[in-house]
């Protein structure tokens, strides 16, 4: 019996350990549930079952509240969840890390594991007073698409120079072929083409060019903008007649069927392209301009950031952790059609990609960010789309449109 | 006497208790958030920061230099009136013909109700589809020189809303109407019948002053419902082409959200209440004076 006691002491220690570990392995695993906002593109609609199922198999214990909305909404949704509590985790465009990372919304991702994962020729646009505020996930890649067939049947080479492509533009006229598919009816369409078309000139001005524009040292009357803005009331005298009561799956169609040569938009579009006939074979290349040194447009579309304020940071993060992999990362792509920036993932191949990892590698890729950050795309290109459009139907005169254009300097922010 | 005064005391306590929830809830969400939005008008605030700058009444005055103000107020009013005037007759005349003795009416009645139950936003995706690609389709294969896609001109776009709006809201105030004219007793109708009024002598001398209620309530509710339209152009014409249908609602939500101006665009929201208010009193003045005379 006496030698009995130190057994049972040391067996009851040892059933104490154990229980007390169990306690912690339960609490480790207790369960969370992580509210995620997406600002899903309508490509991506059911991409939520492939995450869930993932994550139930890597990390049951996490689980996610949806709430699905659209970048339109986004800003009126950030002020709203800003007062009341922000989701653990938002979904949303690369822009959004300047639009919003002055307000202090967003977690540092520097120190992350999972933020080596992305290719960090993209991070620079999330980059924020040195801190990186975001994951780029989606790159989509902006140009100008062209039907190689018809290229091909009427010996067209590739412009790079604003004269080159309005030769290309005539050459297709004397054809009888539009030359330029556009789908006016969305207005963001519109604005989202005249940065592109206005980027390309301004940057080869300057890449601060935009920075530049708000500290008054250049307007809106500068050659550059001017030749931008010219370059819109062409491209509007060579598309479709109909293009303000087109949108973007007719404007898809038509271009598969042959009823323009070219379509400058962003890989987005492949995915319809794909359904609308799997054996469509297109190109793509960067849109001219005046210099001849225009760049494929890099946007940093699905884009994750952590809350700063999220109580379930290691939920979060392992969320994040598991998005950043390469077999998510390549799920996602394949889904949505568009090109992954996560490394080593299997990026959706597209007839273009090699266009586009052409125009990569000898560096006529830039990231829509540099332009977005220094002119932001609701306060200044939506807008002076507009007043766009008011010219093209003579409501106003040019000289109006840039006056315009300068006065939005002061509600640029700094 | 002192048991009665307990006893009515009671009723009051009663009648009270029963409308406090809706007193409630109407001071929560509509005096509350008015108040709260006259004290966001007088600063200037982006709608994210805690940081707000007492501005008093610049915002009021900026709105008077404001174009796209002045354009998106004219637009909203002309919108208004000829919706208004769309709906309210169209209304008017469907209930007439389905109180008349018409065949399958019951069918016709549910028909053009059944817009009303959509949401706006699902009108305009409808409207948007219907303008851009179906319309457009079925009168190519007809081979008619007819241009339906009303949203892609600045000249057009104001009808295609109309036609949108007004198929979506004439079935609700056309039900209104229609339960107006069942309550109207068929002694008038025969008395006038009596003294030998036709048709038309009798629907204008008879069933148009006994319908003013309906009507006052109808054209009320039609005008500014139409001055606040919002949901529709979010995906119907955003606004667009440009700005050709942006309403003043639509303006002074972009404005605060997008602009991230959400002082100004509160001192917006805020002239939009006062002419909605004075639009409602003359209207109300208005039709009261037409109920006496008849």
């Amino acid at each position: 019996m006496k030698n009995g006691k130190p057994i049972v002491a040391i067996l009851l220690s040892l059933v104490l350990c154990m229980s007390g570990m169990v306690g912690l392995a339960e609490s480790a695993q207790e369960p969370v549930t992580l509210r995620v906002m997406w600002c899903q593109g309508t490509n991506a609609s059911g991409l939520e079952e492939t995450i869930e199922q993932m994550l139930s198999e890597q990390y049951p214990h996490i689980s996610v509240e949806w709430e699905i909305t659209t970048w339109e909404d986004l800003p009126s949704k950030m002020q709203q969840y800003m007062q009341s509590g922000m989701p653990d985790v938002v979904i949303a465009k690369s822009q959004d890390a300047n639009n919003y990372g002055g307000y202090g919304v967003w977690a540092d991702l520097s120190d992350t594991d999972y933020i080596g994962n992305v290719l960090e020729s993209c991070l620079g646009g999330v980059t924020i007073d040195g801190k990186i505020l975001g994951m780029p996930y989606i790159g989509t890649y902006g140009g100008v698409y062209y039907n190689r067939e018809i290229f091909e049947q009427n010996n067209i080479t590739i412009p790079t120079t604003t004269e080159e492509f309005k030769a290309v533009c005539e050459t297709l006229k004397a054809a009888g072929i539009t030359p330029i598919a556009t789908h006016w009816l969305d207005s963001w369409f519109l604005g989202w083409e005249l940065a592109i078309v206005s980027g390309g000139e301004l940057m080869s001005t300057s890449l601060t060019w935009g920075d530049e524009f708000r500290d008054g040292q250049r307007n809106a009357e500068d050659p550059d903008f001017k030749a931008s803005v010219e370059m819109m009331e062409y491209i509007h005298q060579n598309t479709w007649e109909d293009t303000y009561s087109v949108e973007q799956t007719t404007c898809d169609a038509r271009f598969v069927q042959g009823q323009a040569a070219m379509q400058m938009d962003g890989s987005w579009v492949a995915s319809n392209y794909a359904m609308l006939n799997p054996d469509f074979d297109y190109g793509l290349f960067p849109f001219p301009n005046t210099n001849g040194d225009g760049c494929l447009n890099m946007e940093p579309n699905d884009s994750f950031f952590k809350s700063a304020t999220t109580e379930n940071h290691e939920a979060a993060d392992a969320f994040l952790s598991m998005m950043a992999s390469p077999e998510m990362a390549s799920a996602w792509s394949q889904y949505v059609g568009e090109s992954s920036l996560i490394k080593g993932a299997t990026s959706f191949a597209t007839p273009a990609q090699s266009d586009i990892g052409h125009y990569a590698g000898i560096g006529l890729s830039r990231d829509q960010n540099a332009i977005t950050n220094q002119l932001p795309y609701n306060e200044f290109w939506g807008e002076v789309a507009n007043d766009f459009t008011e010219y093209i139907n003579g409501d106003i005169a040019i000289d109006v449109l840039y006056q315009r254009a300068n006065d939005r300097r002061s509600v640029c922010g700094e | 006497m002192k048991g009665t005064l307990t006893y009515q005391r009671k009723q009051q306590y009663q009648y009270a208790s029963l409308l406090l929830p809706a007193f409630i809830l109407f001071t929560v969400g509509m005096i509350v958030p008015i108040f709260m939005c006259i004290y966001y008008s007088m600063m200037i605030w982006d709608g994210y920061t805690v940081d707000m700058a007492w501005v008093g009444l610049q915002n009021y005055i900026n709105i008077f230099q404001d174009e796209y103000v002045m354009s998106s107020w004219k637009f909203t009013l002309i919108f208004a009136l000829v919706n208004a005037s769309v709906a309210d007759i169209a209304a008017l005349l469907l209930a007439v013909l389905l109180d008349s003795g018409i065949r399958g009416k019951s069918l016709q009645r549910t028909i053009v109700f059944i817009p009303c139950l959509l949401s706006a936003v699902v009108t305009g995706f409808v409207w948007k589809k219907l303008y851009s690609t179906v319309l457009p389709g079925i009168v190519s294969a007809l081979g008619l020189p007819i241009n339906l896609q009303l949203f892609g001109s600045t000249d057009t776009v104001l009808w295609g809303l109309t036609i949108a709006n007004c198929w979506q809201w004439t079935g609700l105030w056309m039900m209104v109407y229609l339960a107006a004219l069942q309550s109207i007793p068929p002694e008038y109708y025969e008395a006038a019948r009596v003294d030998g009024a036709n048709a038309l002598q009798r629907f204008r001398n008879v069933t148009i002053p006994l319908l003013m209620p309906a009507i006052v309530t109808c054209t009320v509710a039609l005008s500014t419902g139409a001055i606040k339209t919002y949901d529709i152009l979010v995906t119907a014409t955003e606004g667009g082409p440009g700005r050709a249908s942006n309403t003043i609602v639509y303006y002074a939500y972009n404005v605060a959200f997008k602009l991230k101006q959400y002082g100004y665009g509160s001192a917006i929201a805020i002239t939009l209440i006062v002419v909605l208010l004075l639009i409602s009193v003359v209207q109300l003045a208005l039709f009261r004076k037409k109920e006496v005379q008849l």
